[in-house]
């Protein structure tokens, strides 16, 4: 008897799935978006162990949260805020513990935990715009990435840093600022 | 740096996202350092845009280390199996409104004794 070959699952029934706690079906979701979750996270949070571990942390989140998922968004777009909210909420741990290890690092010349560049190395294939973004502070870095690479309007933006609309329209103003001044220099070391 | 462009290069960043120049047109299409500017900006949103497409590539086993620490979800359970709930919460509120009567006509009885 010869097998009829297997319907791929769409992203549709696969989230209708994993709404109904079919763990096959979120492990799909989650084999579909790993890199793009894992993407956002390295850009938020630039140490790519902290991301990866940002990233696990946002699928347990969503995972625990599908049963509430509406579907009036898209997954990605659901995923992605949980993203950012579990990465702030990993960068204000993280500030705690840096304030407590900051003479580890001092002996540790290198860790590469706070080195923007190396955290940008393989990020993509625009290295100089990465890197630049890499050398933002995280708060204003944060602002510029959602906005600018992911679309996000001021308001979301906002909502999700825990921030007024105009610190998030402030912090954006002065990041392009200072990334196109960055992006400046890395031309003026090449020529 | 002239008053003028030290304004526009205020301006710019806002105005070469929104890729409209409006009234600041006129000056950074006759403007050579303006201009430049606000090519640059344009680069550079270009290039931002451009990592929406960009993923860097998860460490190998990111799903397994989050499929081996899912915990159970609450998943809500289909009203079918939920009906049944009503008259045993309905029964559940008459015997303990009935247990705090007695025990109220109880004290009650006692005081009067």
């Amino acid at each position: 008897m010869q097998r009829q070959p297997v319907e791929p699952l769409q992203p549709l029934d696969l989230v209708e799935r994993a709404r109904e706690g079919d763990r096959d079906a979120f492990g799909e979701l989650v084999r579909i978006h790993q890199h793009g979750v894992y993407t956002l996270a390295v850009r938020l949070v630039r140490d790519r162990d902290q991301a990866s571990d940002v990233a696990q942390d946002a699928f347990v989140r969503a995972w625990r949260a599908m049963p509430s998922f509406r579907g009036d968004a898209k997954f990605s777009t659901w995923i992605h805020r949980i993203t950012v909210n579990t990465a702030w909420t990993h960068r204000a741990k993280q500030k705690r513990v840096r304030l407590d290890s900051l003479d580890s690092l001092v002996e540790d010349p290198e860790s590469s935990a706070l080195d923007p560049i190396r955290a940008g190395e393989a990020a993509s294939a625009a290295p100089q715009i990465e890197d630049a973004l890499m050398g933002l502070s995280d708060s204003i870095r944060a602002v510029v990435v959602l906005k600018d690479v992911y679309d996000w309007s001021h308001v979301e933006i906002a909502d999700h840093l825990d921030i007024s609309v105009t610190a998030a329209k402030v912090r954006l103003h002065r990041g392009r600022k200072d990334l196109r001044a960055k992006l400046a220099g890395f031309e003026d070391g090449a020529s | 740096m002239r008053v003028l462009c030290s304004a526009v290069s205020v301006a710019l960043p806002s105005v070469a996202a929104s890729g409209e120049k409006g009234p600041l047109s006129f000056h950074i299409g006759s403007c050579d350092r303006c201009r430049g500017e606000a090519a640059s900006y344009a680069e550079m949103y270009r290039s931002l845009d451009a990592l929406n497409d960009a993923t860097v590539p998860a460490p190998g086993g990111l799903p397994q280390r989050v499929m081996s620490s899912l915990g159970p979800v609450a998943v809500p359970a289909p009203a079918g199996q939920r009906d049944h709930l009503v008259p045993v919460a309905a029964a559940a509120a008459i015997a303990t409104a009935a247990c705090g009567g007695a025990v109220l006509l109880r004290i009650y009885r006692q005081r009067a004794a």
